[in-house]
């Protein structure tokens, strides 16, 4: 049987968490949970997902600094890995200067996001 | 010189630079308090008492001059008392005054701190709303795909109810957040390159559900290159895109059809024009401009719109910063239509 792909999600809200990994289960991939900075990084290191939902107030570790941890420290998995930003904050400038720096596959707020939506851009970070 | 005419030097001499630095001061105040409150109805009141005051301080200050001229002794026995109370009241405005505006200062920092502290609640609050409401989103969203639900017509509509009102709430408390960022010039620009029909594709698209519940169309008309790259604000031209396009569903005749069509500008060939037009009621001239207000009501219902009435008026606001226009047509034959001109 071939492996399932593995998708990280970083996020503290417990019902959030459930919709999302609900949803990505019901389309083919294997979900890890990690409910804070710290552990999402580590999750992230160990079992190099293929591509990570990222949200940015967690507790502990901010989701930023886990952006640029797994970047910088991550070597070529690290640096070419999907990451989806999923927040319900509007970007400011030290958002947007670590946009740039770090790029992330996309950058997405909660409250206009659907599901849907949510699994055509999995998809298309697939390619 | 004797001492009536002595008296009757004093008094011209320091009355007169008095009486004209009095009514300077008096312009000068009024002015002043016509710029804080130049929007109100008592406004009308600041210029006109102001000129009544300065006629009435100048005509005494003749008439007595006169009086003191023409009558030595009883023109200085009668002018002096009045001089005195007239130098004293003036030394009282003037400290009065000046403490005045110490305390006005003072409140103003308060207001200004007050209006911070408003800010920094909607914004926080806002926030803090969203993830719950994130949350019955995607659940209602998730119920909708189950094959139990889609079964059962009551439960169904029942839940895209549910998921309806979620995303208008969520809505308002984004242009709640626009608003409060355009209040404290917090919206921040971020210009990049983006595909406009692609951005425009998007928009209807997320739109649909709603433009479907009054069984309208939306068409794209796109007579220019499949591709069109604009260097501007993403999300801003999109929350114009969706205002606007929302704005022609609420108001739109149910069945009818929604066009969104992309031109050139035919007198600035590099300007885009986007025009959405709407089939239904015509709007007054009027209701053009108050209806780009924000918190504007409804003409025939006379309630606050769908989002808070704020839809147009971040439209417009958003416009003016990436140096956009939006204008209006409106009349029987050819229905609404809003033209978003970029530059």
């Amino acid at each position: 049987m071939q492996n399932k792909k593995k998708i990280l999600i970083v996020e503290d809200d417990e019902i959030l968490i459930s919709s999302l990994s609900e949803i990505i289960s019901m389309s083919g991939y294997e979900t890890l949970i990690a409910k804070n900075g710290e552990e999402g990084y580590k999750i992230a290191e160990e079992a190099k997902p293929f591509l990570i939902l990222l949200d940015l107030n967690l507790p502990g570790m901010y989701g930023l600094t886990v952006l640029e941890k797994i970047r910088t420290e991550g070597g070529s998995w690290g640096q070419e890995v999907a990451i989806i930003i999923i927040t319900n904050q509007d970007p400011d400038n030290k958002i947007l200067e670590s946009l740039e720096k770090y790029k992330p596959s996309y950058y997405l707020l909660k409250s206009n996001l659907n599901l849907a939506d949510l699994m055509s851009n999995i998809k298309l970070c697939e390619r | 010189m004797d001492n009536l005419e002595l008296s009757r030097a004093l008094i011209l001499s320091i009355g007169w630079p008095l009486l004209i630095i009095g009514a300077l001061y008096i312009f000068y105040n009024a002015y002043n308090f016509y710029k804080a409150v130049n929007s109100t109805p008592i406004a009308k009141l600041v210029p006109i008492f102001a000129i009544t005051t300065i006629i009435t301080m100048i005509s005494l200050g003749l008439v007595s001059t006169y009086y003191m001229m023409t009558d030595l002794e009883n023109g200085v026995k009668h002018v002096l008392p009045i001089f005195m109370i007239w130098f004293i009241l003036m030394l009282i405005i003037l400290v009065y005054s000046h403490k005045m505006d110490k305390k006005a200062l003072k409140y103003n920092d308060l207001i200004l701190a007050l209006d911070r502290a408003k800010s920094d609640f909607i914004t926080i609050s806002s926030h803090q709303l969203r993830t719950p409401l994130s949350g019955i989103k995607w659940i209602t969203e998730l119920l909708l795909t189950r094959n139990e639900v889609s079964a059962n017509e009551y439960l169904k509509d029942k839940i895209d109810n549910i998921h309806h009102s979620t995303n208008k709430m969520l809505t308002l408390i984004s242009n709640l957040l626009y608003i409060v960022k355009l209040d404290t010039g917090k919206m921040i620009i971020h210009k990049t390159d983006i595909d406009i029909v692609h951005t425009l594709r998007d928009v209807i698209i997320s739109l649909a559900p709603n433009s479907e519940k009054n069984n309208q169309t939306i068409e794209l008309i796109n007579s220019l290159t499949p591709e069109l790259m604009v260097r501007t604000d993403k999300t801003l031209i999109e929350e114009i895109f969706k205002n606007i396009i929302s704005n022609a569903i609420n108001h739109g005749s149910k069945d009818s059809v929604i066009k969104v069509t992309l031109s050139k500008d035919e007198t600035k060939s590099n300007h885009l024009i986007i025009s959405i037009n709407n089939q239904g009621e015509v709007i007054s001239k009027d209701r053009m401009d108050s209806m780009f207000e924000r918190y504007s009501r409804e003409e025939t219902t006379g309630s606050i719109g769908e989002v808070g009435g704020l839809g147009l008026y971040i439209a417009r606001s958003f416009a003016k910063l990436i140096n956009a226009r939006i204008e209006v047509y409106s009349d029987d034959m050819s229905g609404t239509t809003f033209k978003i001109k970029l530059h």
